[in-house]
């Protein structure tokens, strides 16, 4: 039975422990059982180059009422620590050119459950000619107590990057080495985490160039972005990108066949629409989807500009998906931003009826761009499905 | 041509291109998180929506791509965690009779994004030391912390007009979008 005294009890108990993950943790402190090896001196006479994600760096979400921003306390956690340990610090997003002696590329993954945070801190450490020094994994788990999440956020990372440091004291090679570089210098490819792509999406070709369109949002930050897959897979770079309207022109540097021909008039309301898209499945594999369905009208819903509705009982897998008329034309590109499940969930928009940008949107785009494409009618005859097919690859964006 | 009309002409071809397009707020998705009853949060948001930035922005607009978030972080900092631990336990010990003693840097972040992608940020953050009761409400701002989060908005309105991506979306949906 819970008596007074044991409630006074309980009470100091979740106190003591509220305000221990409310209080921020020194990064000079190391914690208990965790020693540099003998003769370190900190601060190392060393420079240090960090690489975190840009997909880290702005992760943010919403937890109880407040915007816990994980990214961003990541950072500080990191650059607390790893100013304790190296006299020069420079992150690869903000680079002031410091000649570094090193490269640390850290991957935090997180874990919500059970109450408990839990935080697994990869690392690999590489030494400026771009040899793999060390690498390993640090985990650090907490009790998700706290009235203040960002600070639960900026601890953990501070302990787990401790113990990566403390690694990294640890490697012969890295007090001593030489050879310097700078973050920009150094090869972004051996930073690139290969295990999955960052990003996902759609695009197409829009001229025999080899350029294509697709959408900001997928192919923003990236290290490397991929267009297609397997056997005929290129390299895209960035040429001209737009988040107002979540467009961007990727260069692939080759000539291609097949490339889309926008349509010159409005689609009539009714006109029928297919989309292909490509996603990742439950499994993560890539998964290619086709979408059918009508014109259903001119006007955005809720605020949304620019935009075309359509239905369809299968949505786009993902942005920058083309939407062809019957002819095969291009009328519009499926570049998302919109909360369908709020649009549809408050009846602001009908089930199974989505936005498209509308074509004349996107050419103006490619015009304002100086990007060539074509609005000439196709010379030979092909379903829609076949011409959409023929120009739309996969965008992987690798971080 | 008469060189007087030719002139007219271009003067009457810049005078109308330039009363032809009326430039247009952008429709913006407004997203205020603030702890606080819902009479103070829209308070708040009628005072955002006298920023000339913000004059079309409504947390109606769903459906607009570009979204303006709003929040309120509270971080004690590492003395005000340990008064806050000491006259906790006093006031847990006292059945409430000594309030507890905090002390807090209280940041306000606004946010603006286009389809997810980060246009601008803004923070400003203050310190603050509060009085609180053991069974008063949890997590809500004292007074002073209130008024002072309300007063960031001034200064985020002129922040934001001078911001060159801020400035630079909202040309660009006025070359797409403004009604001619």
């Amino acid at each position: 039975m819970l008596t007074l005294p044991r409630f006074l009890l309980l009470l100091l108990a979740v106190g003591m422990l509220s305000s221990c993950a409310n209080t921020p943790v020194d990064p000079k402190s190391l914690p208990s059982g965790l020693a540099l090896p003998k003769g370190i001196k900190l601060p190392l006479e060393r420079g240090i180059g960090i690489y975190l994600s840009a997909g880290v760096l702005q992760h943010s979400e919403i937890f109880r009422n407040e915007i816990i921003q994980r990214g961003r306390f990541t950072r500080e956690g990191v650059d607390a620590v790893a100013k304790v340990f190296f006299k020069t610090v420079d992150f690869r997003d903000r680079s002031t050119k410091a000649p570094i002696q090193l490269m640390l590329d850290l991957d935090p993954k997180w874990k919500f459950e059970a109450g408990n945070a839990r935080l697994e801190l990869s690392y690999r450490l590489f030494d400026a000619k771009g040899a793999a020094l060390s690498s390993g994994t640090k985990t650090e788990v907490l009790a998700i107590a706290t009235n203040a999440p960002n600070v639960l956020i900026k601890n953990m990372v501070i302990k787990a990057t401790q113990q990566v440091m403390v690694e990294v004291t640890r490697v012969p090679a890295a007090a001593n080495a030489l050879a310097s570089t700078t973050v920009a210098e150094f090869p972004p490819r051996l930073l690139i985490n290969e295990e999955a792509p960052y990003l996902l999406g759609t695009g197409f070709y829009i001229n025999g160039s080899g350029q294509l369109l697709t959408a900001a949002s997928i192919v923003k930050d990236c290290l490397r972005i991929d267009v297609g897959a397997d056997a005929g897979k290129r390299s895209g770079i960035v040429n001209a990108q737009s988040p107002l309207l979540n467009l961007a022109i990727l260069n692939s540097g080759g000539p291609v066949t097949g490339a889309l021909s926008a349509a010159t008039a409005r689609p009539s309301l009714g006109a029928a629409t297919t989309s292909i898209s490509y996603g990742r499945d439950k499994d993560g594999k890539s998964t290619r989807g086709l979408s059918f369905g009508n014109v259903t009208g001119y006007e955005g819903s809720g605020g949304a500009f620019g935009v075309f509705q359509f239905s369809a009982a299968t949505k786009p897998q993902t942005v920058g998906a083309p939407i062809v008329d019957p002819d095969g034309r291009l009328i519009g590109v499926f570049a998302g931003g919109y909360t369908y499940e709020y649009l549809q969930k408050n009846s602001v928009m009908p089930a199974n009826t989505y936005q498209g940008l509308n074509g004349d949107i996107v050419t103006e785009f490619l015009r304002r761009n100086r990007i060539a494409y074509s609005t000439e009618p196709y010379a030979d005859s092909q379903t829609p499905v076949d011409r959409a097919g023929a120009a739309t690859v996969q965008i992987a964006c690798y971080q | 041509m008469n060189p007087f009309i030719r002139c007219a002409a271009v003067l009457t071809m810049l005078c109308g291109t330039a009363t032809a397009v009326r430039a247009e707020p952008l429709p913006i998705n407004l997203f205020v998180l603030m702890p606080g009853d819902t009479a103070q949060v829209d308070a708040f948001e009628e005072r955002l929506r006298k920023v000339p930035y913000l004059a079309n922005a409504k947390d109606s607009l769903a459906g607009s791509n570009i979204m303006l978030t709003v929040s309120v972080a509270q971080v004690p900092t590492s003395s005000g965690a340990a008064s806050s631990a000491t006259t906790g336990l006093l006031a847990a010990s006292t059945l409430g009779l000594i309030p507890t003693v905090e002390n807090k840097d209280i940041s306000v972040y606004y946010q603006l994004r286009a389809n997810y992608i980060t246009i601008a940020s803004f923070e400003y953050t203050k310190n603050f030391t509060s009085v609180s009761n053991l069974w008063g409400e949890f997590g809500k701002l004292p007074e002073d912390a209130r008024q002072w989060v309300s007063s960031t908005v001034e200064q985020f309105g002129r922040d934001i007009q001078a911001n060159p991506s801020a400035v630079a979306l909202q040309a660009e949906y006025n070359t797409y979008f403004a009604k001619r």
